[in-house]
């Protein structure tokens, strides 16, 4: 049953991380390919905080939120400028950059590529606790998302995708929505990193690479843009589809090169019958 | 001052790889608007079927490699046909047809795997020979690849500014709708550009393989590569952009690796950020 | 855009759980049956990667440790028991490695994995404490094992294999060495090392470290032709960017010797991307005697179509060792630990003596070859 639970405490990061995705790409309309960047930002900094400077590992969460919002922030100041294709460019050629600074400035333990040696409290200390605490932190969020996108700022947010001249003629900013639901989506992913740092005990620069970044665009694209509860549905029904592969006593040689086929597959068919995914609201557009 | 010069060479050496994949993406990019990540595949394909052909098959290396590179004009032809043709006409736009892209590299690479099990393959099984002049040595193989890409744009040139097709083109370049009005017939320029492209990426895909080898991610590397060099050149003026961001990132590349070598994509990287910044077109754009 | 009705919203909300609870329903019932599965055989897990850019080492790997569980059910198996394994892949990355691990243990019972690389290892590491199972690998990397008495390493460390190459070049009288190695934590041991070694030799010394994952190394190489050696070594993970490395150096007009400190060259993607520019190499490493090997050699070739390499001795041996312990003190977590903690005098497959120190670091026999063939490969012992 504790494989099921890290698998379950699993989901919660990568929904939380979708949801974040959602919010920028699904709803504003911002094409962000450098999730994981985020991601390991929010990783890198709460096992910082709490295994150099011994901050409680709740608080180094809620602080590594802060600092991933604030990093998220500062890179996208100077991208704002770029339009459409060149913008989603440039934030995934934000996934190099950062995996290199990761790799040659981020702390290690010695002898090893990463960092271990959390010093975890109760409620993160065992597969069950974690499942308790990841499902409670995910639905708050979930909770808050459904609030911050139904309200008036997710309908600004949506105008921002759709009608920026409209907005402008109501005398709000669009760049202003932007970079306050870049930053929103920045902390929550760095609360996801944190969470991903508690669950695997282990971080390395390998976690946090395009791949991953492209990982999250297929969850939220298979869930559908727009939508929070594609979010969810995507990364749970695609986690799930990955870890089933284990049990379907496959030769073992040939599991992952099928697993990696299938999703290319899902990629096509997406995009040839279903554009706006599962429950998605919105399609991509240029 | 010798390394220095040495390092320049290798860096106009690896320049030719990068502009070969780079001028067929650009082409497709700056006239059909579509982002061809799966160009890498057309890339890896080229390598694969000449290593079959040439070390496994042991035909001679100039029919292997005119066949390999005709396997991927045909494999890029088909991508378009079977995929991007149709997501269009779905109504896909850029995004879309980038995702789908992406979709078509994970199933091809998945394949590859399978057939190489991830070892590297090498379609050569001799040394490469060099020429030393003074202290610099030349591989004769980035002089021959250079002589290719000389002879390659050379043609592109011609044939964009001198024969009809090349003018309905150009006039994609600028403005699609319009040339669709004036009456061209976009679909057969559409497959001429495909065939194209992925035959100029075939051909670095041969070298590739006799070069250093290929392996399953080979492809997405070297593309990367080639989306930055376009980036860097622009691609508005298809065959100077590719070009002059080919050898800027060829030369940044192998200068990089002689002083900072733990930070050679972070500088790549970091250097097409700067520059989209600077000037969001492109050097000639 | 429309704004979306409340009822709309709800019915996708409840379209998105039943989708879930229907993947659970079908994930679960398979759960519960694997688990029953595991009677009379007796399970190891095996934990490598498969997919992804290092999913090479698995192909090539696991072959050899099924072939070592084939040998030992033909002997009639651990006490009567067959060695069944269950194979997982870490897509060589800690998300991978913590789940494949969860997996194995939690799943199909493992008392004891087989596994590899220095991120995966130091992933599994906290489990195995928590979990009560050993772990095995081939990782070079020192200090790692010792964090932890659960873990375990089957290779030779450069500690050992580097005075056999100290000791050729001082017979050759190198007075110029230039090293390679990758910028990852082996650099962080290897380079102290090698430099002292130098320094005892007077031997003037100078190092490049190279990133894992480049193509063309060129750049780099040309500051170890400016350097003008008399020797290159080149070490790391065995990947095959360090085969480049050595084509490249020949492709820069450089007929410099190279060495090689951990039999690397012995591996299949290495000796295709060095090609005949690895002819003559000498390198240092895992005792490897042909003769002694035949018996997997001859399986790995009918499997594989070449030979196996210097790491894929050292799976097959850790799968006898797992053996051995069982016979000696149980088929559980800590009769496993307990056996491999003591190994001593155990016969390698490569020929040499094998015994495990006190940090769950093996100590073996270690050569220096020179490589003569590339492509089947061949290679000869030589005398310093």
């Amino acid at each position: 049953m504790d494989h099921i639970f890290f698998l379950g405490t699993l989901m919660c990061v990568w929904v939380m991380v979708c949801l974040a995705a959602n919010f920028v790409i699904g709803y504003t309309g911002m094409m962000a390919m450098g999730q994981a960047v985020y991601l390991g930002v929010g990783a890198y900094a709460s096992a910082t905080l709490n295994i150099y400077l011994g901050v409680n590992y709740f608080a180094a969460m809620a602080l590594a939120a802060v600092v991933t919002g604030a990093v998220a922030v500062l890179t996208l100041l100077p991208l704002l400028r770029l339009s459409g294709f060149y913008f989603a460019l440039a934030t995934l050629g934000l996934n190099f950059v950062f995996f290199d600074l990761f790799h040659n400035l981020g702390p290690r333990v010695e002898g090893s590529e990463g960092l271990y040696g959390l010093e975890l409290p109760a409620a993160l200390g065992s597969p069950h606790a974690q499942i308790v605490t990841g499902l409670l932190i995910t639905i708050a969020c979930v909770l808050a998302a459904n609030r911050l996108v139904g309200g008036a700022f997710g309908r600004a947010l949506r105008a921002t995708r759709d009608r920026p001249d409209a907005l402008i003629a109501l005398g709000k900013n669009p760049v202003h929505y932007q970079i306050v639901i870049w930053g929103v989506s920045g902390a929550l992913t760095g609360l996801a990193g944190a969470l991903y740092a508690a669950t695997l005990f282990y971080i390395d620069p390998t976690l946090f690479t395009l791949n991953a970044s492209i990982l999250v665009l297929v969850y939220v694209g298979v869930g559908g843009l727009a939508s929070n509860a594609g979010s969810v549905l995507g990364a749970v029904l695609l986690i799930a589809f990955t870890e089933s592969f284990r049990y379907l006593g496959l030769p073992s040689v040939l599991a992952g090169p099928i697993q990696q086929g299938l999703y290319g597959a899902l990629l096509v068919g997406l995009m040839l019958f279903r554009r706006q995914g599962l429950v998605g609201n919105h399609d991509f557009q240029e | 001052m010798m390394s220095a010069l040495q390092v320049l060479a290798i860096g106009f050496g690896l320049a030719g790889y990068y502009a070969l994949v780079a001028v067929g993406f650009a082409l497709i990019f700056a006239t059909l608007r579509i982002f061809h990540i799966a160009h890498g595949t057309v890339f890896l394909m080229a390598g694969y079927v000449f290593f079959f052909l040439y070390r496994v098959g042991g035909l001679d290396v100039v029919s292997s490699g005119v066949l390999s590179v005709i396997v991927a004009a045909l494999t890029g032809l088909a991508i378009d046909k079977a995929v991007y043709l149709p997501v269009m006409r779905r109504g896909g736009g850029l995004f879309s047809v980038f995702i789908a892209s992406l979709g078509v590299a994970l199933i091809f690479e998945a394949v590859f795997l399978v057939f190489t099990k991830g070892i590297v393959t090498v379609a050569r099984t001799t040394a490469l020979g060099i020429v030393s002049v003074g202290p610099v040595a030349f591989r004769l193989l980035d002089i021959f690849i250079l002589g290719v890409v000389i002879v390659v744009y050379g043609l592109l040139y011609l044939w964009l500014h001198c024969t009809r097709r090349g003018l309905e083109v150009r006039g994609l370049t600028d403005n699609r709708a319009l040339a669709a009005v004036v009456g061209m017939n976009v679909d057969q320029t559409r497959n001429v550009i495909f065939l194209l492209a992925s035959a100029l990426a075939g051909i670095a895909g041969v070298l590739t393989a006799y070069d250093t080898g290929l392996a399953p991610d080979t492809g997405s590397r070297t593309l990367f590569i080639a989306v930055v060099a376009v980036i860097l050149g622009g691609v508005q003026n298809i065959l100077l952009g590719s070009i002059v961001g080919s050898v800027s990132l060829g030369i940044l590349t192998a200068y990089a690796g002689f002083f900072f070598p733990e930070w050679v994509t972070f500088s790549v990287f970091a250097m097409m950020i700067i520059l989209i910044l600077i000037r969001p077109r492109g050097l000639f754009g | 855009m429309p704004h979306m009705q409340p009822n709309h919203r709800l019915t996708r909300w409840i379209a998105a759980t039943v989708c879930i609870g229907a993947v659970l329903g079908v994930a679960l019932p398979d759960l519960a049956r694997s688990q029953q599965a595991s009677g009379t055989p007796y399970t190891l897990g095996v934990t490598y990667p498969l997919s992804g850019p290092f999913g090479a080492w698995g192909q090539l790997l696991v072959p050899a440790i099924e072939i070592a569980a084939d040998h030992v059910n033909q002997a009639g198996g651990v006490n009567g028991h067959p060695l069944k394994l269950v194979v997982e892949d870490s897509k060589g990355n800690p998300e991978g490695a913590i789940s494949a691990m969860r997996k194995v243990v939690q799943v199909d019972q493992v008392p004891a994995i087989l596994t590899i690389f220095t991120n995966v290892v130091s992933a599994q590491i906290p489990l195995t404490m928590q979990f009560k199972v050993p772990i095995i690998s081939p990782v070079e990397a020192p200090g790692l094992v010792a964090r932890s008495s659960w873990a375990f390493a089957h290779s030779p460390l450069l500690t050992s294999t580097l005075p056999l190459l100290a000791e050729h070049w001082k017979n050759t009288k190198i007075k110029r060495l230039f090293a390679f190695f990758p910028n990852t934590p082996i650099a962080k041991f290897a380079s102290p090392t090698t430099k002292a070694e130098a320094e005892k030799l007077g031997i003037t010394y100078e190092e490049a470290l190279f990133k894992l994952g480049d193509t063309d190394f060129r750049g780099l190489i040309a500051r170890a032709k400016s350097f003008n050696p008399h020797a290159i070594l080149i070490y790391g993970h065995g990947t095959p960017d360090e085969g480049v490395i050595m084509k490249q150096i020949r492709e820069l007009g450089m007929n410099t010797p190279m060495f090689n400190a951990c039999a690397c060259v012995t591996v299949k993607s290495y000796r295709e991307s060095a090609g005949k520019a690895a002819v003559g190499v000498v390198f240092s490493g895992f005792k490897y005697d042909r003769q002694a090997a035949k018996k997997l050699t001859d399986a790995y070739r009918a499997k594989l179509g070449f030979d196996p390499d210097y790491a894929s001795l050292e799976v097959y041996d850790m799968v006898f060792m797992i053996a051995e312990a069982i016979k000696k003190y149980g088929y559980t977590g800590e009769g496993i630990r307990k056996g491999l903690a003591e190994v001593k005098d155990f016969r390698s497959i490569g020929g040499g003596l094998v015994g495990m120190d006190k940090d769950g670091q093996s100590v073996v026999p270690v050569a220096l070859y020179r490589l003569t063939d590339v492509t089947k490969p061949d290679f000869v012992e030589i005398k310093p």
